[in-house]
């Protein structure tokens, strides 16, 4: 990234002329950063901007009007004091950690860029498997830096060349076969939203004012869709589908068309879509071929961008569990007496309740607080999580793999006892599917239950999952978080009624792994086969998972597996 | 900075979500709209442009008030007002959003994010159409009978069944895949980025037609006639899905005769039926959580054997 790029994104964002409100910065702080704020601070100044940053845990009340307590004290008569908003209009806002943010300030801000005038930054240092910043500012960010771009801060930019950039603006023509292309492109990088697609717009014009042209070209759309629309990619156009797992699959060459006519209804279903898709098919290849190196490496950047949908669109991460009491973050208030002695009293918001009737209580200058004026901090606390193991122990499983995954299991349940999560055990196997144990901390309880798991019979796997639906549904509802490992080869021949065949007893299992993804934020599936089993990896795609083949994998590997997916 | 809201009538596609809108705008007491779907395909948009294109009622314009996720409850249900109070020791109750929003709109984008306690609140007010406030020796009731618009991703998490059931109409906004649609979603905002008054100016005449659609719509809307045998169709239709209780056949008939209404006819027949029953009813049905048919489809299908 160039000092002269990172320049027009900056002057297109802090242009008044534009309505590119966001920017969106990931990665930690270093120099990257360091020169990135800087010329950050050069542009606003130039512009005669001031630049403000705010609270690393800001409270969503701080930004709208709030009583003065000192003044109010002080004086004897209310003071308002403007919230935060309206105090910093028409300045440019920092925003650190916003991936650690609560969910209510985002979503104000957010609010407030949609009503205008708001210029926003924010900085994003979550890790890669972390939830990141959550989509209702993300889908706000007109413009995404990731740090590892290393931007770079040259030289100054001349007040008056910006207002010349701005002034050009108007000028700049922009041909529909252009916005068509850009659409395309959005389409390919499977962009639901709409936003990003606008931001590319008014990023493709602004950088042809900055060249000091009055057309957009080709060069300038490539340049604008990567920092405006690869940040929001969830698919790599023109490659062959994001390998999720990362772990090695030799085997895994996508189905041959022919093995598509096993009539699975989903598969007939995605290939009505690709019918539906094709003509608008010529016009990606068409804008693809115009598409420069840098912009496929800026896709390919960041494994977070090719995650699939559930789990970037937030899936059920980043909630959390609020009450009154025990250790954890202060989220909110509640206008309560406290109940017992766990409960904090608010005192700042409590005194805001009391100070404007103290001369209705007659307190002749004593401060007359009731219980009615009082406030109690509402907590949030991180979600306990729950593992439930499904583990295959039919014939065609026992004969293979069982003993070692039996040994991942095991070494799992010692993690999550020092975690102090949960497991649960699901097993698969004769005519049915049994719960060996109900979720549990108690070590011993899983190793008996894990060891004395019989093997043999057939595999009725969509028993298995609708257990496991109905046990991780209730795992959800208790307000706790759950992770879903599946050990199997996926050969299922057993549908959920006990009706033989294979190819049946597939499809169901594909249609009941479906619902699960919304449960389990984290799924992973392990093929225990002897060489990696396509209907195992078809099921992981239904669950939208992560997928694992165990011929690589030994009892330590699928342990380090399952804890970087449920960390 | 404040621009002019988005005109109505310049939105495309979303025909969907449209129509619900329009739908609560002719008649309130459809219920509150629900709108389900990923973010950025225009539902914000979508609210605030259908506030500007209402004809104002007595003289006032109708109200769209925003519900953000991190409101107290002290600003949702009101409070005392604190300048009266010390100027006069007058005890003068300040009314909250909810009460703002009485005759008009309230509107709360993920909702699904709500906490719980104000979900409550919203259930309690949303049922008895008067906010209620006890605190400090003073009992006040106001007047807050509102349209609840609520919308959200449910990717990102689900509605409580309580509140789900309190909302008329649940419609789903997709993404437009079609590429001139979506091309034309861009250049229209662009337009109006650019010069906000000038694009509402250049909407203005069929700004001014819908307006006075539905203006016509609202007066009619209560001589609508049924078609004989729409009731038993629309009792039919709802045994057949197995909704709950009778509430889904008096919003399916109420949605049915502002279909009507809005379409310049005298009769709501089985055509007003089958356009609005999939968003009547598409949030009433009891989900089977292993059967991943979306529920809109089920009605669907069920009108088609209805139908045939």
């Amino acid at each position: 990234m160039t000092g002269e790029d990172l320049a027009c994104l900056l002057s297109a964002w802090l242009s008044p002329t534009t309505s590119i409100a966001g920017l969106w910065v990931r990665g930690t702080e270093g120099p990257s950063r360091l020169a990135l704020m800087e010329a950050v601070r050069q542009q606003t100044a130039a512009r005669g901007l001031a630049l403000h940053r705010l609270s690393a845990r800001l409270a969503a009340e701080a930004l709208d009007p709030q009583m003065d307590l000192s003044q109010t004290l002080a004086l004897g008569r209310i003071v308002m004091q403007p919230g935060l908003l309206a105090r910093l209009t028409g300045a440019v806002l920092v925003l650190p950690m916003a991936e650690r943010q609560p969910i209510e300030t985002l979503q104000r801000l957010g609010m407030a860029m949609d009503q205008g005038g708001l210029r926003l930054l924010v900085l994003d240092e979550s890790l890669e498997d972390e939830p990141g910043l959550a989509p209702v500012l993300a889908d706000r960010m007109a413009i995404g830096i990731d740090l590892s771009a290393e931007p770079r801060f040259e030289a100054p930019v001349q007040a008056a060349a910006l207002t010349a950039c701005d002034a050009a603006l108007q000028s700049v023509t922009l041909s529909r076969e252009l916005v068509q292309q850009a659409a395309a492109l959005c389409i390919a990088m499977a962009i639901p939203s709409v936003r990003p697609l606008q931001a590319c717009i008014a990023l493709m014009r602004y950088r042809a004012a900055w060249r000091g042209e009055t057309a957009c070209t080709t060069d300038d759309l490539a340049w604008a869709l990567a920092w405006a629309a690869a940040p929001h990619a969830r698919l790599v156009p023109s490659e062959p589908a994001p390998d999720a797992s990362g772990a090695p699959e030799p085997d895994a060459q996508p189905s041959p068309p022919e093995q598509l006519e096993t009539q699975d209804a989903d598969e007939v279903d995605s290939r009505q879509a690709e019918q539906d898709l094709s003509e608008q098919t010529l016009e990606v290849l068409a804008a693809q071929a115009l598409l420069p190196g840098h912009l496929l490496k800026a896709l390919a950047r960041g494994p977070r961008d090719r995650r699939p949908p559930a789990r970037r669109e937030g899936g059920r991460q980043g909630q959390r569990v609020v009450s009154r009491s025990g250790r954890g973050t202060q989220m909110g208030l509640l206008r309560q007496a406290p109940r017992d002695r766990r409960e904090r009293i608010a005192w700042l918001p409590s005194l805001r309740a009391a100070l404007p009737l103290q001369r209705l209580r007659q307190a002749d200058g004593r401060l007359s607080l009731r219980l009615d004026d009082l406030h109690i901090h509402r907590i949030a606390h991180r979600r306990p999580v729950t593992t439930v193991f499904l583990v295959d122990a039919s014939g065609s499983m026992a004969m293979n793999r069982l003993q070692e995954a039996k040994g991942a299991v095991e070494l799992l349940l010692a993690d999550c006892y020092v975690r102090r999560d949960r497991v649960a055990l699901i097993s698969v196997g004769g005519l049915g599917a049994q719960l060996l144990l109900p979720p549990t901390r108690s070590l011993t309880a899983a190793k008996r239950a894990l060891m004395a798991m019989p093997g043999g019979g057939g595999s009725p796997l969509g028993a298995g999952l609708a257990l496991a639906h109905r046990l991780l549904s209730g795992i959800i509802r208790s307000g706790e978080d759950a992770v879903f490992v599946m050990l199997t080869d996926g050969r299922a021949n057993l549908t959920r009624d006990g009706q033989p065949g294979r190819e049946s007893a597939q499809a169901e299992c594909a249609r009941l792994a479906k619902p699960l993804v919304g449960l389990a934020h984290r799924r992973l599936v392990i093929d225990g086969s002897v060489r990696p089993e396509p209907a195992a990896q078809r099921l992981a795609e239904a669950l939208q998972g992560q997928y694992l083949a165990l011929p690589y994998a030994r009892a330590q590997s699928i342990h380090a597996a399952i804890q970087s997916a449920s960390s | 900075m404040t621009k002019p809201p988005f005109p109505f009538s310049a939105l495309v596609g979303q025909a969907d979500m449209q129509l619900g809108l329009l739908i609560a705008a002719v008649d309130p007491l459809v219920g509150g709209v629900l709108i389900l779907g990923h973010r950025g395909t225009g539902k914000s948009t979508a609210v605030r442009a259908l506030a500007a294109v209402l004809p104002p009622v007595d003289r006032k314009p109708i109200p769209v008030v925003d519900l953000p996720l991190g409101a107290t409850e002290d600003r949702i249900l009101g409070s005392i007002n604190l300048e009266r109070l010390l100027a006069t020791g007058e005890k003068v109750f300040e009314p909250g959003l909810l009460s703002r929003a009485h005759q008009g709109f309230l509107y709360v984008d993920e909702i699904n994010l709500l906490e719980d306690h104000l979900v409550d609140l919203l259930i309690d007010v949303a049922a008895s159409g008067e906010s209620r406030v006890e605190r400090e020796g003073l009992s006040v009731v106001h007047p807050s009978a509102f349209v609840l618009v609520g919308s959200g991703n449910p990717e990102e998490g689900e509605l409580r069944p309580q509140l789900l059931d309190r909302f008329g109409l649940a419609v789903e906004v997709t993404t437009p895949t079609d590429l001139q649609e979506r091309v034309e979603v861009v250049l229209r905002r662009e337009a109006y980025d650019r010069d906000p008054q000038g694009f509402v100016d250049a909407w203005e005449a069929s700004q001014s037609k819908l307006r006075k659609r539905i203006q016509a719509a609202r007066r009619a809307v209560t001589k609508v006639q049924t078609d004989t045998g729409l009731l038993e169709a629309v009792a039919q239709l709802c045994l057949s899905l197995g909704t709950d209780g009778l509430r889904g056949e008096l919003a399916l008939l109420r949605a049915a005769k502002a279909y009507a209404a809005l379409h310049g006819q005298k009769r709501a027949g089985r055509e007003a039926m089958c356009a609005v029953a999939p968003m009547v009813l598409r949030h009433r049905l009891r989900r089977d959580p292993l059967d991943d048919v979306d529920s809109g489809e089920r009605v669907r299908l069920a009108l088609e054997q209805f139908a045939g």
